[in-house]
């Protein structure tokens, strides 16, 4: 059927229409005139005073009220109000403000004047928590959503807001894959949900939804964002809180919100702090004559260096790569306003230097929130964001099993041989080439591989318009317009001079340039009713919402340069140049509904649906339905618990729905495309070819996971104790999968929905105030169980390796190791198992089903990378003016594949160094059984000898903080030391077993092939209060 | 108060009707082409055609079509490395294992397998959609004859590898016609005749001068057909076709063999090297690695090009097997120059074994990339058309004359005398299958001869040295077993029976 179109619509013209009514709607807004309440008029008797908080510094802009009376006012700049009304004995006065616990006081017939200090809210039921599209009481909730203060967020200093979540939360899981400053990040809520799609929650930054990505060498896109800026983190984890997301919903919502401003005094703060990172351990290779000795071979049969003893210890590269590294962080934050129009504002400086040379990350930011209350039915407020990030990078190695001592600069400093030296005499690096005639050259020289330009720029600015209307008693609208534009720029050069000049070609010197431009805009119109009716309380959400992505690449790289002399900034220049272009687009459009019940506010009910349609589903599939249905019932306001008083709330939650997750889905995979193969010559010339990509798949859509969650929220002693706990049980279905096609078929495989898998698993949160008063105590631990499933991949495989040693399998977690069990090494005369491709010397590894030869059928499931649990805990203590906090987190039962040490350990790697422990290596005269020894086919088997425990425990973070005394004219200060990674508890023998070289991978987990290592990092810091 | 309601319920409005915009969620790719409107131009039928030829390339980068069946054979050897030596000590298994946990996929059979499929994928693209395109008719022919001839040549290629195979004569459209039976190794060779057929008429004659370098030519096609009908016994066809080739008078053996591997003179050796894989020292070009496993490992010399890694030599009986004055003994080595002009010794030449001999005939000394060789890997050549007809023509009359001047001009080429007069049938046939392994060497053919004539069984346990001092072949290495990723993915398909 064809549809008439009033515009034409493209995404341009769709992307200017939204800014157009975006526009129009800001023209009315503002042309309604603004109906400000008058002051009332004056009266002959008059109620005055002074409103101050806790410190004694005026509020402005506090509401004052004769209870039960239409008399108000608000306080003005010096805190001052005065009501004109006659003091009523017995009437009372009210007075509130936000962020601030109100308070009544019964007037008294002969006093005019009340001086009254409002106390901070505290934390408790009360609180108003940010759910999806709005907000809702904490204590009528009944989902599991978790929250993340400012302060805890912040409390260590952070470049990237996802490291500060790390441990806070119950049931999600964070990894820094990266050390690198600014890199590679992964969390996870509730495990691993899929297999070929995302596993990373959604984000949504005030209403923007963003994703994080990237390998583990990039840029994490998530540190774009200046985690001061943040006012509050909260976690949906259920179906019930989540389902309002739909189709991106699956993997749990992380909320952000940013700091906005708040009607009082001006308050301006610097938060700054300075400190110095440092590698936390080396790794043990041989030196210059123990190298030296190994390169003699068995029993000196090569002598290749007749005096081995004499030589020394050789360069140690590892003192090459790593430095001492500084770091500092200056933030610079305005807030406040009136009743009517409320700021905040902020600038961020962050500098970062990582401790392998080169790396760095920097990072300026700008923001400002403006909140306008025009009249008691309007209000409209806009936010803008905008950073600038640089990003030193540096080649990590890549995810081959095979090379993992030859791309990245970490094990190509802990292979390097040590008779070369770093430098020429002219302070020049080489590629090792011009050293020993080029005897060593196959190996790379760390310098080398640390030297070419890797900088990756990203441009972010995330912006939002609002308006909001009340039309009716209880019937708000509001219209939101965002978007969020990210322009990167990846500059790479690889010098012509780091090449030995006798090994240079015409195509030496290899440049790159790649920009990348995402834009997504974003209309969101919310309607909500919020009544109560006696007993019954309602509230009702509709969302109309309609979200447009387009994305645009180009890159050119090029090879083949005179000199340095233009780096890459004039590629026209180069012998040759490859181009790449690619752009694509997609829509979302969504309606969605939410109605919250409450009978006596004790019995609680949330339906919630949502309905996506995108462009990206297949033709068949193009509109998905998400419905969640949650109850709560607040058994603390029943008359039969109330009785006991040790209770101070009781909660029982329950919830279950369907959401989706399309993250993962690209846009255009359902259709039938032909696009460039690889050329062929003809004539001497390349021609390129064009020829089909991939099998259409019209059913192509989200994956969709059932969620069931029983909760449970206990406060003990009047919230002195607070517990919540959570069951939950998890299937994700259709999950994005390969089916593998015949080969014969002239395709590899089809993506569709085809897996499945199941998360099922217990979350336990608690705070305690242990002592409160002068010296107060706080403790607060949780523990998170995930159990993960695979239960079904494309209909036909059982089991299949995703790289040489993961595995996906049918009843068994995701990503689960698959290895050869090592028995040891063959000794002289012992005879060697066929099929094992070993000699004496080398690796010998148990024949497990005795069949006298060792096939693929010996392999066996030897760990599984997800842990068993995961918990943090965290303590505070405050004497006097002094406070100080300890913050653990940790993994349990969790195994690493050391790839690196599976490299490091072979002694038949040609020139490379190896481990310290070699020199126990196999020989004819010490007959190891446990390293291999030299010999053509003494290769190094993948065996559960590289499968260790990752378990750990670390000392995130230790900081001892002095508040000052108040001084007059600042009102507040405070000085700390902060160390961060301070030790790690675990038995594993590489740099940190929180690591993976596949960096966001939903199932190819805890491998380390050489990441870039973590630091520790020591600091002072400082944060005035003007 | 009323205007700003009325106002807002028109912004409502206004937002709800133009943002929810009026395409169905319809989606158009900017970087991709719909391929429902590809095939229209002679421009999309051109690029169509390159893309048939992009899985040539993959197959003989490795290149898997040389490396599978000449280290099996008598001839030559890899170095040990692990997953290179399973053919040669016939330790592989379906799933090629060793292969791919160490990266060598591109080596093995399965690669000649997943290209040979995608090849014919694209050849049938050509058949079916070019026919309809508006444009030149001798090209469209051309080019039409171009996808016949490949889906001759790929079928050829996997049933010579792995005997009984699917054969899928239409193009993947969907899931639905995705998975294929496979068919009797006697059908799939009807299919290559009834396809070289069809091609044989649409494609050029090389007289016409017109033939793009790369592409075949008629008579290539024919060819194809004697060897074919060689490798299932069908003589009248193999003689009938071979003469053809050798009548049409438009190929011509190079006078000097060594001209033939000459990279320097690859064109006009075309007029023997009739059709082969065009590799490019280019920066975009395609490249086999050949060269690079040929030149000596532990030193760089002059004459072999500036990356070799000591991969793969010929046994020293092989070697020795050649006639002192046969010129073709030249393209092998025991010695080479290094760079700095010393000559290296037999002994010194690898490490593996004092008993190296370097192969020669992919040499590339000055290629324009370091490490990428413009040196082709002939897949048709007149010299095995000769051969062809002498071996049918004997199998059919026994050693007659015209059977001898079959053979003449390869022997007189190599510089030698014509076979000695008088062979009864077997020994002419035996001396004939003796000259296509020397005349072949390293061209990835020898094996198939051992095991058309089901020698191999006999013949591989004697070509032995101290680096494989024992190999033993089972009945069932005559064919690769198909590759189980073929086979798990595949319920119509059984593997072939002494593989299960």
């Amino acid at each position: 059927m064809k549809k008439r179109c009033f515009f034409k619509q493209t995404d341009h013209v769709r992307a200017l229409l939204s800014w157009f009514v975006t526009g129009v709607l800001l023209l009315f807004v503002t042309g309604i005139s603004a109906q400000t309440t008058k002051p009332s008029a004056g009266s002959s008797q008059r109620i005055t005073g002074k409103v101050t908080d806790a410190r004694s510094e005026p509020l402005s802009g506090a509401t004052v009220k004769v209870v039960g009376k239409d008399i108000a006012t608000r306080t003005d700049a010096d805190g001052m109000y005065s009501l004109s009304a006659a003091a009523i004995k017995g009437a009372s006065l009210s007075f509130s403000f936000v962020g601030y616990s109100p308070k009544e006081v019964k007037m008294d017939a002969n006093k005019t004047v009340y001086n009254i200090s409002l106390e901070d809210a505290v934390a408790g039921l009360n609180d108003v928590v940010v759910i999806g599209y709005g907000t809702a009481r904490k204590k009528d909730i009944t989902g599991s959503v978790a929250s993340i203060s400012a302060e805890e967020l912040t409390k260590t200093p952070i470049a990237n807001f996802a490291q500060g979540m790390e441990g806070r939360v119950a049931g999600m899981q964070i990894t820094q894959n990266s050390g690198a400053p600014g890199g590679n990040i992964s969390v996870r809520i509730r495990g691993t949900n899929s297999i070929n799609g995302s596993s990373e929650p959604l984000y949504v930054v005030d209403g923007l939804q963003m994703t994080n990505d990237g390998g583990v060498s990039d840029m994490s896109s998530l540190s774009t964002i200046n985690p001061n800026d943040i006012e509050s983190i909260e976690v949906l984890k259920d179906a019930s809180a989540t389902a309002i997301y739909g189709a991106n919903g699956a993997n749990g919502v992380v909320l952000i919100t940013t700091k906005r401003g708040r009607a009082g005094p001006t308050r301006l703060t610097y938060d700054s702090y300075v400190g110095t990172q440092k590698i936390t351990k080396k790794i043990k290779v041989m030196d210059l004559q123990q190298w030296a000795a190994l390169q003699n071979g068995d029993g000196g049969s090569m002598n290749a260096f007749p005096n081995p003893d004499t030589l020394g210890k050789g360069t140690d590269w590892q003192d090459v790569i790593y430095r001492k590294a500084p770091t500092q962080s200056h933030n610079l934050s305005l807030s406040g306003g009136s009743a009517q129009t409320k700021v905040s504002m902020s600038a961020n400086f962050l500098d970062q230097d990582g401790i392998i040379i080169h790396s760095n990350f920097k990072r300026y930011s700008f923001r400002t929130n403006v909140d306008h209350k025009i009249n008691d039915r309007f209000k409209t407020g806009a936010s803008l964001f905008s950073s600038y990030s640089q990003y030193n990078g540096i080649t990590v190695s890549g995810t081959n099993a095979l090379d993992a001592t030859f791309t990245g600069v970490v094990g190509a400093a802990l292979a390097a041989p040590p008779i070369l030296k770093p430098y020429n005499a002219d302070g020049s690096i080489d590629d090792f080439a011009g050293q020993f005639n080029a005897k060593y050259a196959g190996q790379p020289n760390p310098l080398y591989v640390a030297s070419p330009l890797q900088l990756q720029t990203v441009k972010r600015t995330l912006a939002n318009v609002y308006g909001e209307a009340t039309i009716a008693r209880g019937l708000t609208y509001r219209a939101s317009f965002s978007g969020d534009e990210i322009s990167q720029l990846n500059d790479f050069y690889s010098y012509v001079s780091d090449i030995t000049p006798v090994q240079r070609n015409n195509n030496s010197g290899s440049a790159g340039k790649a920009n990348t431009n995402n834009l997504l805009l974003l209309h969101e119109s919310v309607l909500s009713y919020l009544r109560s009716f006696g007993d019954h309380s309602l509230k009702f959400t509709g969302v109309y919402a309609t979200q447009s992505g387009q994305y645009n690449y180009n890159s050119i790289s090029a090879s083949g340069f005179p000199n340095d002399q233009t780096r890459n900034e004039a590629l026209q220049l180069a012998a040759a140049v490859t181009v790449n272009t690619n752009r694509t687009s997609y829509r979302l459009d969504s309606y969605l509904a939410r109605l919250n019940y409450g009978f006596r506010h004790k019995y609680l009910l949330d339906l919630t649906g949502r309905y996506d349609g995108s462009t990206k589903f297949g033709a068949n599939n193009k509109y998905g339905f998400f419905p969640a249905a949650s109850a709560a019932w607040r058994v603390i306001d029943e008359d039969f618990i109330k009785r006991l008083h040790f209770l101070s709330d009781l909660k029982i939650r329950a919830s279950y729905g369907l959401t989706g997750n399309a993250g993962a889905l690209q846009p255009y995979s359902s259709l039938a495309l032909v696009s460039s193969t690889s050329v062929y010559d003809f004539n001497h010339i390349a021609v390129n070819g064009i020829g089909p990509t991939s099998v259409p798949n019209p059913d192509l859509k989200w994956e969709s996971s059932l969620q069931t969650d029983i909760g449970l929220d206990l406060g003990l002693f009047n919230d002195r104790i607070t517990f919540v706990m959570d069951a939950y049980d998890k299937t994700t279905n259709n999950l994005l999968y390969v089916k593998l096609l015949p080969l014969s078929s002239g395709f590899a495989s089809i993506p569709g929905n085809f897996a499945k898998i199941d998360n099922r698993g217990l979350e336990f949160a608690t705070n305690a105030k242990i002592l409160t008063g002068k010296f107060q105590w706080n403790l607060s631990a949780n523990l998170s169980i995930n159990r993960n499933k695979v239960l079904g991949l494309d209909g036909v495989t059982n089991e299949t390796f995703l790289n040489t040693y993961s595995l996906l399998k049918i009843g068994q977690p995701v990503g689960v190791f698959k290895t050869f069990v090592f028995n040891g090494i063959y000794q002289l005369g012992e005879p060697v198992l066929p099929g094992s491709g070993s000699t004496a010397g080398g690796t010998k590894v148990k024949d497990l089903n005795h069949d006298g030869q060792i096939t693929a059928d010996d392999e066996t499931i030897t760990g599984d990378p997800n842990p068993k649990f995961i918990y943090g805990f965290s303590s505070n203590f405050n004497f006097m003016h002094f406070d100080l906090s300890v913050f653990f987190a940790g993994s349990y039962g969790n195994k690493v594949f050391n790839n690196g040490r599976f490299a490091l350990e072979n002694p038949n790697g040609g020139f490379n160094n190896v481990e310290e422990e070699l020199v126990n290596r196999w020989t004819p005269k010490n007959p190891s059984n446990e390293y291999l020894g030299i010999g053509a086919l003494a290769r190094n088997v993948v065996t559960d000898r590289y499968v260790e425990d990752g378990s750990f425990l670390r000392c995130k973070n230790i900081t001892l903080g002095y508040t000052l005394p108040r001084i007059k004219g600042i009102f507040g200060a405070r000085f700390y030391v902060s160390a961060n990674n301070v030790f790690i508890i675990t038995k594993y023998k590489g740099y940190d077993p929180e690591v993976n070289s596949y960096g966001n991978s939903t199932t190819q987990l805890g491998i380390d092939n050489f990441v870039y290592p973590s630091a520790r990092t020591l600091l002072a810091g400082l944060q005035i209060t003007l | 108060m009323k205007k700003s309601i009325a106002a807002l319920i028109a912004l409502f409005i206004l937002a709800a009707a133009i943002l929810p915009g009026c395409s169905k969620l319809k989606e158009t790719p900017y970087s991709a082409i719909f391929n429902n409107v590809f095939y229209k131009t002679s421009n999309d039928a051109e690029a169509a055609l390159a893309a048939a030829y992009d899985p040539l390339a993959s197959m003989y980068l490795g290149p898997s079509t040389i490396m599978a069946s000449d280290f099996s054979a008598d001839q030559a050897y890899p170095r040990i490395v692990v997953g290179r030596n399973t053919m040669t000590s016939f330790s592989y298994d379906a799933n090629y294992t060793l292969q791919k946990t160490n990266a060598r996929l591109y080596e093995s059979p399965e690669q000649i397998w997943t290209s040979g499929y995608a090849g014919i994928e694209r050849a049938n693209l050509l058949i079916e959609n070019i026919p309809a395109i508006d444009m030149d008719t001798v090209r469209r022919n051309s080019i039409v004859g171009n996808g016949y001839f490949l889906r001759a040549f790929y079928n050829w290629m996997l049933s010579k590898n792995f005997g009984d195979i699917p054969l899928k004569l239409k193009s993947t459209s969907g899931v639905g016609n995705a998975f294929t039976a496979k068919s009797a190794m006697a059908d799939v060779y009807k299919q290559i005749y009834s396809d070289l057929d069809q091609a044989i008429p649409l494609l050029q004659s090389y007289a016409t001068g017109t033939i793009r370098k790369g592409e075949p030519s008629r008579e290539v096609a024919m060819a194809l057909y004697a060897k074919a009908a060689l490798y299932i016994s069908d003589w009248p066809t193999a003689e009938a076709k071979a003469v053809q080739v050798i009548n049409s008078g438009v190929y011509h053996l190079m006078p000097n063999v060594l001209d033939v591997y000459d990279v320097t003179k690859e064109d006009a050796a075309r007029q023997e090297n009739m059709w082969a894989f065009e590799s490019e020292s280019v920066s975009l070009g395609r490249h086999q690695n050949l060269t690079n496993l040929t030149g000596p490992g532990t030193f760089a010399s002059v004459v072999y090009g500036p990356a070799g890694s000591g991969s793969m030599f010929v046994y020293e009986a092989f070697f020795n097997s050649f006639d002192p004055v046969d010129k073709r003994r030249l393209l092998m080595d025991t010695s080479a120059v290094n760079t700095a002009g010393v000559r290296i010794p037999q002994k010194t030449i690898t490490p593996i074994t004092p008993q190296g001999v370097l192969i020669k005939k992919y040499i590339d000394p000055s290629p324009v990339i370091a490490g990428s060789s413009g040196s082709n890997i002939p897949i048709l050549r007149l010299a095995d058309i000769y051969l062809i007809a002498a071996e049918a023509e004997a199998r059919l009359n026994g050693a007659t004359a015209a059977a001898y001047n079959f053979v003449l001009p390869v022997r007189q080429r190599a510089g030698l005398a014509n076979l000695p007069a008088g062979l009864n049938q077997n020994d002419f046939i035996n001396a004939i299958l003796q000259e296509r392994s020397w005349e072949l060497f390293a061209e990835g053919d020898r094996w198939y001869d051992l095991t058309r004539t089901n020698t191999f069984l006999t013949v591989i346990p004697k070509a032995v040295n101290n680096v494989y001092p024992v190999r033993t072949p089972a009945a069932r290495n005559r064919y690769f077993p198909i590759p189980l990723d073929e086979i798990n993915a595949n319920p119509l398909l059984k593997q072939n029976p002494d593989w299960q």
